[in-house]
Order: C-alpha cells, then sequence, then structure tokens
C-alpha cells in the first residue's frame, strides 16, 4: 500500500512539470510584443523596454521557463494587472470561497446521486428508472450558467425565497446567511456531476446486484435496505468513486462558470474579470492552481481506489 | 426443387420488399426513433442557418431605443426584443450559423489531427506512443473548459483564437480513443495477413485499420460536437467569443442578464436554443451508436448507462 502510494505519487511529477511548462506556455502564445498586450496600449515605449527587461524577453524561452519555474518553488504567481496585487494573494483570498463552494456541491452531488442511482437500480426499466435517463441527457445537454440564471429568475426574482447574487446580504454576513447565499449556486454546480454519478452508480448497482451472494442474503431473510447498505454498496463503490473524484475536479473548474452567473467571489469569478482585462499573469496563477488541485485529487481517488481494492496495482 | 427453392436471391424478394431501405433509412432505422428527432433537430438547425437571411423577419443588428426588452408576441415581434431593443428571434436565426459553426468546425479539425496523432501513436507504438500519451495526460490534467479559458485569454477574444482553443482541447480526445482502437485493431487477423502478405505500412494503416475505426470516431464526434455547443456557449457566455454585436447565443444569454428582473426571457430564450441544438447533438450520437454496435443497445438496457464514461485519466 505504501509502495502504491508512493509510486502513484511519484507519477504525478511529470504531470505537475507539464502542467507548468502549458501555463507557461500561455503567457508564450501572446500574439505581437508581450509588453504592448501587458501594459494596454497607452503604455510609453519605456514603460514597455523597462517590462521586457523585467520579464526576460531577450533570453531564449528555456531559461526563460526555468525562471518561471524557479519563481514558482518561492510562490511568486507574478502581479495581476487587474487588481495590482500579487496574483498568489488575489488567489489565495479567494481559495477557500471556491473550496466551500465546490466541496459542498461534490458532497450533495455524491450523497443524492449515489441515492438516486441506487433507488432507479432497484427497478430497472421502471418510471424512475426512465426519469433518471432522461435527467442524465438534460443536464448533458444544459449548459450551468443557463440553469443557474433559471434557478435565480425562479427562486430569487419570482418566488423571492434565496438570495440572488454574491456571498453575503449588505449588514449580514452570519454563516446563515452565507448558507443562504450557497443554495442557489451549489445546485447549479452539483447538478450536471450528480447526474454522472446517478448514471455511475445505477450501472454499477445494477452489475453487483445480480449476483449470488445478494440473492443468498435475501435467502436468509435480510432486509433489502440492509442488502443494498451492506451487500451491495460496498461492492459498486469502486468505480463510483472514481467518478466522484472526478467530477471532484470538474466541479473546480465549472466553478468559473457558476462564480460568474452568482457572483460568488471565488478563483472563477477572479478568472472572469482577468479575461475582460486580458489578465494572463492572473489566468496563468488560476489555472495553475486549479490543475494542480484536479492533479492532486486523482491521486487521492487512485489511493484511495487501491485501499478498498487491494487488485488494482500499478502498472 | 431445391436448387429451385434456394436461390441466391430470390425474385420474390425484390419485387415486393417491405420497406425500401434508403441508406438514410439505413443509417437512422426504421424504429430508431432517438436518432430520427436527433437528426431532425440537427437538421432544421441548418436550414435555418442556409436560410437565415431570407426567413428573419428583421434585421438582426437594427437597434431600437424605444423598444427594449418587449416581451413576447408583443409590438410585431414574435420572441420580443433583447436589451438594445433588437429583434430576438432573428438574432436566434442568425445565430445559428455561428453555433453550428463553432460545435462543428472544431470537432472537425479536432477529429483529423487527434484521429491522426493516435493512428500514429497506436500503430507506431514505441517512445512515439508514450511520449504522446504522456503529453496527453498533461492536458487530460487540465479540466477542458480552463485551458480553453487560457488559451482564448493569451490570444485575444474571437472566434478564431475560440476555435484554436476548443482545438486544443479536445484533441488528446479523440487521440486517445482512436489509438485505443488501433492497439485493438492491430491484432485482428486481417492486419496481420496483411502484413503477411507485405503490404506497407501506410497501406495497412489506412487501407485496412482506418475504415474499422470510423464507426466508433463518427459517433464520438458527434457527441463531441454536442459537448462543443455547451463549451462554446460557455466561452462565449464568458466574453471569449464572437464580439458583440455579433449575433451569438451565449453572448445574447450574457447580454440578456442585464433586464433578468423586467425581461428574463431575453436570457432564458438563446438557452433554450442552445439545449435544443446540444439535444439534437447528443441523441443522434446516442442514436447512429446503438445502431451501428446492436451490443451497445442491449447494454443500455441492461446497465442504462447510456454513453459508457469517458476516463480521463489514464490508470498509469
Amino acid at each position: 500500500m505504501l509502495t502504491f502510494t508512493l509510486r502513484r505519487a511519484l507519477h504525478m511529477l511529470p504531470v505537475i512539470l507539464g502542467v507548468t511548462i502549458a501555463t507557461f506556455g500561455l503567457g508564450q502564445i501572446i500574439p505581437g510584443d508581450q509588453a504592448s498586450a501587458l501594459l494596454g496600449p497607452t503604455a510609453s515605449e519605456a514603460d514597455r523596454q523597462a517590462l521586457r527587461e523585467d520579464l526576460g524577453l531577450d533570453e531564449p524561452a528555456v531559461s526563460r521557463y526555468f525562471t518561471y519555474l524557479g519563481s514558482l518553488f518561492d510562490g511568486d504567481l507574478g502581479r495581476s494587472l487587474s487588481f495590482g496585487r500579487p496574483v498568489s494573494e488575489v488567489l489565495s483570498d479567494r481559495l477557500l470561497n471556491t473550496l466551500l463552494l465546490s466541496g459542498t456541491a461534490i458532497v450533495l452531488a455524491a450523497v443524492v446521486g449515489v441515492a438516486i442511482g441506487t433507488w432507479a437500480a432497484q427497478k430497472p426499466g421502471s418510471h424512475r428508472d426512465r426519469s433518471l435517463t432522461v435527467g442524465v441527457l438534460f443536464f448533458n445537454s444544459v449548459p450551468s450558467f443557463w440553469f443557474g440564471l433559471v434557478l435565480i429568475i425562479v427562486f430569487s426574482l419570482q418566488l423571492r425565497m434565496l438570495p440572488a447574487t454574491g456571498m453575503t446580504s449588505i449588514g449580514g454576513g452570519g454563516a446563515l446567511d452565507v448558507a443562504a447565499h450557497m443554495v442557489l449556486p451549489v445546485i447549479t454546480l452539483a447538478a450536471w456531476s450528480l447526474a454522472v454519478i446517478a448514471r455511475m452508480t445505477r450501472s454499477s448497482v445494477l452489475e453487483v446486484i445480480g449476483n449470488d451472494y445478494v440473492r443468498t442474503a435475501r435467502s436468509r431473510g435480510v432486509g433489502e435496505f440492509r442488502v443494498i447498505v451492506r451487500h451491495v454498496l460496498p461492492n459498486a463503490m469502486p468505480s463510483v468513486i472514481t467518478v466522484i473524484g472526478l467530477q471532484a475536479g470538474f466541479l473546480l473548474s465549472g466553478a468559473v462558470l457558476t462564480e460568474t452567473v452568482f457572483s460568488w467571489p471565488g478563483i472563477g469569478l477572479a478568472l472572469h474579470q482577468a479575461i475582460s482585462a486580458r489578465d494572463i499573469p492572473l489566468v496563468q496563477g488560476g489555472i495553475l492552481v486549479i490543475a494542480i488541485a484536479f492533479v492532486l485529487i486523482n491521486f487521492l481517488v487512485d489511493v484511495l481506489q487501491a485501499y478498498f481494492n487491494p487488485k488494482i496495482k500499478l502498472a | 426443387m431445391k436448387a429451385t427453392a434456394a436461390p441466391p436471391r430470390p425474385a420474390g424478394v425484390r419485387a415486393t420488399p417491405p420497406r425500401r431501405r434508403t441508406r438514410l433509412r439505413a443509417l437512422l432505422g426504421s424504429g430508431n426513433a432517438t436518432a430520427l428527432i436527433g437528426g431532425s433537430i440537427v437538421a432544421v438547425t441548418i436550414i435555418v442557418a442556409v436560410l437565415a437571411p431570407l426567413i428573419a423577419p428583421d434585421d438582426p443588428l437594427a437597434t431600437n431605443p424605444s423598444s427594449i426588452g418587449l416581451g413576447p408576441f408583443s409590438g410585431g415581434h414574435l420572441l420580443g426584443t433583447d436589451e438594445v431593443g433588437r429583434d430576438i428571434l432573428s438574432r436566434l436565426m442568425y445565430g445559428t450559423r455561428l453555433a453550428l459553426l463553432v460545435a462543428v468546425v472544431p470537432t472537425l479539425v479536432a477529429l483529423v489531427i487527434g484521429g491522426c496523432l493516435g493512428l500514429l501513436s497506436g500503430y507506431v507504438g514505441g517512445w512515439l506512443d508514450s511520449t504522446l500519451m504522456r503529453v496527453f495526460d498533461v492536458m487530460f490534467s487540465f479540466p477542458g473548459i480552463l485551458l480553453a479559458l487560457g488559451i482564448g485569454v493569451a490570444l485575444g477574444p474571437g472566434i478564431t483564437s475560440m476555435v484554436i482553443a476548443m482545438v486544443v482541447v479536445t484533441v488528446p480526445e479523440f487521440g486517445r480513443i482512436v489509438r485505443g482502437n488501433v492497439i485493438a485493431l492491430r491484432q485482428e487477423q486481417y492486419v496481420e495477413a496483411a502484413g503477411a502478405l507485405g503490404y506497407s505500412h501506410l497501406r495497412i494503416a489506412l487501407r485496412h485499420i482506418t475504415p474499422n475505426l470510423l464507426g466508433g470516431v463518427v459517433v464520438f464526434a458527434t457527441l463531441q460536437t454536442g459537448r462543443n455547443v455547451i463549451l462554446s456557449s460557455s466561452l462565449a457566455f464568458l466574453g471569449l467569443g464572437a464580439q458583440p454585436p455579433t449575433p451569438d447565443w451565449g453572448q445574447m444569454l450574457s447580454g440578456g442578464r442585464a433586464l433578468l428582473v423586467t425581461a428574463p426571457h431575453v436570457a432564458t430564450i438563446p438557452g433554450l436554443a442552445i439545449v435544443v441544438l446540444a439535444v439534437g447533438f447528443n441523441l443522434l450520437g446516442d442514436g447512429i451508436r446503438d445502431r451501428l454496435d446492436p451490443r451497445s443497445r442491449r447494454s443500455r438496457a441492461v446497465r442504462g448507462g447510456g454513453r459508457t464514461l469517458r476516463t480521463r485519466r489514464s490508470r498509469s
């Protein structure tokens, strides 16, 4: 187990290195002169020259990459153009908000998704089962930002039940206030993953439920609930865990759209603001942080998998 | 007696065919409602896109400050007007052009590039294969929309950079699928036989392997087009795609947010259009798959999984 964990951790290194090459590359594909692109059309020639020297644009790309990598190790992600502050500060202020949103969403999606999937699998071909299939198709084809807007229109503007945007009300700020602001964005963010997790749960439960040991348990008079919870779900879990892990990663990136719709002060909203300002350093930093989080989540999932299923070995 | 009873093609069958099997019907299948509905949605969208200048009731760019955010069925506008008084129906109709363009073109380009890389990687194997797969691993470790966003920002907003970003994001998906299929096909006896006959690698790859890849790739490409409808509208919503005043669904939705309180239809109607087109491509892809691979229909009934999940991670 320990060997597996260590070797799997070792496998992350080249991927993370590749991620840094890619984010570095983003800064290199800016068409034309980087200095004028970064400073905007109003900057003077002296300023541009100063920035070029500052960025080391006269040096070859490889040596600039190593400079970039070195500064990453110092926790220096550059300076955000639109916020006028170091990127690391902008991101660390917001990281917790994004994690709060996507963490709650993945818990919701996992719990409700597994429950719905199991429920549908108990009666394959039934009404509830077919509704799940239709629901999956629907959420597969619905842009999350549109779904979020519809939720705002219905629950905030028409029914006036929940706040539409932001994280806290003016003057408010208690835990209950934040929770009320979280309801709609969490549902928006979780919906698609919930559908995917439910579908995966349904198919793996169906595969397990036909096994002899399940029939044996039933014939011994074990209650249906206990059969599902004790005999079926544990054996259906491995593939479901993989999907939940993947979805957790996607939720982090899906937060860009959800946070934009709901003006949730997370990394995603900062990235959206960076688009119009063409704030490359902020975009590079934000993408790097989320991609590394994605790699780490995948690592955790693999380790969990190996823990639950000793048959998995590193190829 | 027997010889006349079983000719290779009995004349009677030809004279009264139970149902004429045109090529289209063979593809869609007479009972295959899924593909038919999906295909119809896509076909109608294409027709609207082609005929937009003829059937659109209004100029999609003509603003009118005196009729802002009119509701549907009012002031001679079937679907109302948007935040600067433009006719929403006309903008939707012209928007089909861009919607189809940014869904189909990135798919085709990624299909060609990813397909070639996958074919090369799977067929040649060795260091080329492992290098390419490492690169794909890195690209898979970026959630797609983020990488697209980064490329879009770096290249500057616009349709071209959006298409480039979408291609970069989807190439690895095609590459990995084609590679997997190629590796499986390479084991087939007819491929071995072709090798034993002394055919060149190029000929084996193009004449013996590629035709057997097409079915799966067409299905995946259709489903990917559906995903691209969502991805492109997401990028447009974030402000990376076509710039105003070009009629673009994601952009229209984003613009309508300003009128969410007084005229919610301005933001919701373009979203519905996106959903319908995405559903169209998804149904079409599912339908073609059921048609090409009867096994998947059964496994859908048994396991009900719909599309099999893409595992975006190598188990390395």
